[in-house]
């Protein structure tokens, strides 16, 4: 079998890392910059946002404030969505229809200028994920309906200088409010790609854009153009799934294309499957079954223990045993190919995908330091739902942690763990969801329920001396 | 008449006593709030407030109302740590005449640390409450000049987060029968009052008996049958006049066994009168008596003393006639949680 090779990956336009948070309904507490989830780009940077507007950057233990985006003092910024790609990232609130671009790389990371504000005031426009979208020192974001935005460092400010009709004309981008929204769902751009100083546009309908040095757009259709390379029938029958590859002699691209189909129709992005494409391999997974398949040269090969892998990392590090993918990629990471999936639960990962798999898990989360609410319960209600709760929390530096239960007299009801050791967090979490649980029983090992109600879960460090309690309610027996 | 008199006494202790009996089985032992001592006196005593309660007879001992010397209104509020609280109203009045005398009691206590709530993604959810509201009346029988008789009972609702969708939290409401309790009282032994009583009588906790059930649920975590609960209060001890030594034991029988549980607890505390007005108060609540008293071991973990303290001020004929009670109370947590602070206001009539 031949799996992509690193080389290609990096050239490929489709090595990103694009992850999608959507914080629907929960309202981020203060000081809480991670929540729900982790984001992170290629470089491995974690990023947050706090209650006030802060957008947060680190890697590893430090976070530093990267900008500031309310639009207002005192705003809250909350059921956010966040695209993050190599170039930026792009926050939209859509409780009051907010959109801003945080671009990095080229520019200093201190600067808190680096928003650009999206913000079509009643123009009924969308902004899309910023991808690899940086060309000449400009970076574009799709605005869906108006087309895109050229975005550009003008006098040490971001700046949208252009908004660029796919087939169409470039408007100076100084009034948002005053662009026409593009003609045609042919131009309705879905995402932006940049190759080398080629600028890719996908919409809505088979019609690809491509913006080429000369100023000039020209298009292609991938259904004429591009090379069916295989089609996959889940077991459960329909939909199916097509993975296309790109015919480079006409486009003068080295990337390969996956598209997902439905039923016969273009779904973009696909719901059911996530797959990365490069060169003449493709990668693919059914999110519902988690099934891992290649795509090469027309041959279709399943990936058992890639599968399998996956599977028992589920088992043995998630409450949950369905967390939410939401994409898949791959990147290099200090000279090795890793596979990362970006999950409900944070970045899931792998090193040796092609030998030996075994997944990780990186996620960011505040150190212990006391209080309700540095640690919670995961769920936090224990119901006939879910019948195992995760206590989570992160250590500023290893230690051993003990955790007990009290119910709400503080009366002691059992111990889940017993100074067993745990890693720093970092960049994950201390916890160990394999002991760091409760199933609701004395016994911790299944029983007789206690009774229900409302219960403390306590943390203790040895070393540290730190204490923290969090809730946990129990609503069955 | 005579005769008459003495044949109520026997028919309302054997009534006392065949209602414990029956009632007493595995429906568990009442509550975080049961069993955090109520009221500012009997906290600032470790919770040994059955033998000689200052208010609140309808919780601490139904059968002391007949013997009280006035009628008493209390309001009291107490504040614990990780956003918890309690109030209660109660009303303790004798009816000398009659031999008898009643009272009535109304609790709210709200649980705490609702507002951090996760769903199985680690996302935050809100909307969750979590409270009970108790409804309790008593009434109480003088058997004789120093002995009574009391049954309490009543009624409770309670609100629970059970799941939640969208962010949301589903809470659940739930209402019955709070459980029955029975008391004896004696006062018939120089400076000693002496009383006996069985607690959260018929009292379940089924979460599933919804639709009808009468289905209590409390957070204790215990599976434990009827509490037993022994009061003994020594009064003018030794040379000191005014002050009081008071012990609550209360013993459980615990239906999984009592390897790896209490046989019994035991709260302490003494009362130190001054000159009839002030009253300095100190308590160790819940000695663990089965052969590891004090121990920090693993196996003394669900119950470890906490000391507790307070005091407590007169107002003579504040109010017309009246007088008006303040008391003040702290209890520490074993769990290392902080401290509870209650504050009683009473009125005596």
């Amino acid at each position: 079998m031949s799996l992509i090779t690193a080389e290609h990956c990096i050239r490929c336009s489709l090595c990103l890392l694009v992850l999608v948070l959507s914080v629907t309904g929960a309202e981020l507490q203060s000081n809480v910059f991670i929540e729900g989830g982790a984001w992170y780009d290629t470089a491995w940077h974690v990023y947050g946002v706090t209650d006030s507007g802060q957008v947060l950057r680190g890697q590893g233990d430090t976070f530093a404030e990267y900008g500031r985006f309310g639009a207002k003092t005192g705003s809250s910024w909350s059921s956010q969505s966040i695209t993050v790609g190599d170039s930026g990232f792009l926050v939209r609130d859509y409780r009051d229809e907010r959109k801003a671009a945080f671009m990095y790389q080229p520019f200093d990371p201190s600067v808190s200028a680096q928003r650009c504000s999206l913000s079509f005031s009643g123009s009924g426009a969308s902004a899309y994920g910023l991808q690899n979208s940086f060309r000449d020192s400009v970076f574009y974001v799709s605005l869906h309906t108006h087309g895109i935005a050229a975005v550009s460092r003008g006098s040490g400010r971001l700046r949208v200088d252009s908004v660029m009709h796919p087939g169409g004309q470039t408007l100076p981008g100084k009034e948002l409010s005053a662009i026409p929204p593009v003609e045609g769902d042919s131009r309705r751009v879905l995402s932006v790609n940049a190759q080398a100083d080629t600028l890719w546009a996908t919409t809505f309908t088979d019609t690809v854009w491509y913006h080429t040095p000369q100023n000039q757009w020209e298009y292609i259709l991938p259904r004429a153009g591009y090379d069916i390379i295989e089609r996959l029938t889940p077991t459960a029958g329909e939909p199916m799934y097509y993975a296309l590859r790109g015919d480079t002699t006409s486009t003068d691209s080295a990337e390969a294309l996956w598209i997902s189909a439905k039923d016969g129709q273009n779904v973009l992005p696909a719901e059911d499957v996530e797959s990365y494409a490069c060169g003449s391999s493709a990668l693919m997974v059914l999110t519902d079954t988690m099934r891992f398949t290649t795509i090469s040269n027309g041959s279709v090969d399943s990936l058992p223990a890639l599968s399998n892998a996956f599977a028992r990392f589920v088992d043995t590090q998630f409450v949950i045993k369905d967390p939410q993918v939401y994409d898949m990629d791959w990147s290099l990471h200090e000279g090795k190919k890793r596979l990362v999936l970006a999950t409900s639960r944070g970045l899931v990962y792998t090193d040796a995908f092609e030998t030996t798999p075994q997944f990780h898990i990186q996620r960011q989360d505040r150190p212990i330091s006391g209080g309700l609410k540095e640690v919670y319960a995961q769920p936090s209600i224990l119901n006939d739902r879910f019948g195992r709760v995760v206590f989570t929390y992160s250590l500023s530096r290893a230690d051993r942690v003990s955790i007990d239960i009290f119910d709400a007299n503080m009366d002691y009801v059992c111990s889940i763990t017993d100074r067993e050791a745990r890693p720093a967090g970092g960049a994950q979490h201390s916890t160990n969801p394999a002991e760091d649980s409760w199933d609701g029983t004395r016994s911790n090992r299944g029983g007789e329920m206690v009774s229900p109600g409302v219960y403390y879960f306590r943390i203790t460090t040895e070393e540290g001396g730190e204490r923290a309690f969090g809730t946990v309610v129990v609503a069955k027996n | 008449m005579h005769s008459a008199r003495l044949l109520l006494q026997k028919i309302s202790l054997f009534f006392c006593i065949a209602t414990a009996l029956w009632g007493a089985g595995p429906g568990g032992t009442g509550d975080a709030l049961l069993r955090a001592p109520l009221g500012a006196t009997a906290a600032s005593l470790g919770g040994a407030g059955s033998a000689r309660p200052g208010v609140a007879v309808t919780h601490w001992n139904p059968a002391a109302s007949a013997l009280l010397d006035q009628s008493r209104l209390s309001l009291g509020n107490r504040i614990r740590p990780l956003g918890r609280y309690e109030s209660y109203l109660s009303w303790d009045a004798p009816m000398r005449r009659r031999g008898m005398g009643g009272g009535a009691l109304f609790r709210y206590s709200r649980a705490g640390g609702l507002d951090s709530l996760r769903d199985e993604n680690g996302d935050m959810i809100t909307g969750g409450e979590s409270f009970s509201l108790v409804l309790d009346g008593s009434i109480s029988l003088r058997l004789s000049g120093v002995l009574s008789a009391g049954l309490a009972a009543g009624w409770a609702f309670n609100r629970l987060p059970s799941d939640y969708e969208g962010g949301t939290v589903t809470n659940r409401d739930y209402s019955g029968f709070s459980g029955a309790t029975v008391f004896l009282l004696y006062t018939g032994l120089e400076n000693y009052s002496i009383s006996a009583g069985l607690r959260d009588l018929f009292l379940t906790r089924s979460w599933s008996a919804e639709d009808g059930g009468s289905g209590v649920f409390y957070t204790i975590e215990d599976r434990a049958w009827t509490k037993a609960v022994l009061g003994v209060a020594r009064h003018n001890l030794g040379t000191v006049t005014e002050f009081t030594l008071m012990s609550d034991a209360e013993v459980y029988a615990f239906h999984g066994g009592i390897a790896d549980h209490p046989f019994a607890l035991i709260d302490l505390g003494a009362d130190w009168n001054f000159a009839g007005d002030l009253s300095l108060r100190f308590g160790v609540a819940d000695i663990l008596l089965n052969g590891e008293l004090f121990d920090r071991g693993r196996d003394s973990r669900q119950y470890r003393p906490s000391l507790t303290a307070g005091a407590g001020y007169v107002f003579r004929e504040r109010i017309g006639r009246s007088d008006l009670l303040v008391d003040y109370a702290f209890r520490g947590s074993g769990a290392g949680a902080g401290f509870d602070h209650s504050v009683d206001v009473s009125l005596l009539f």
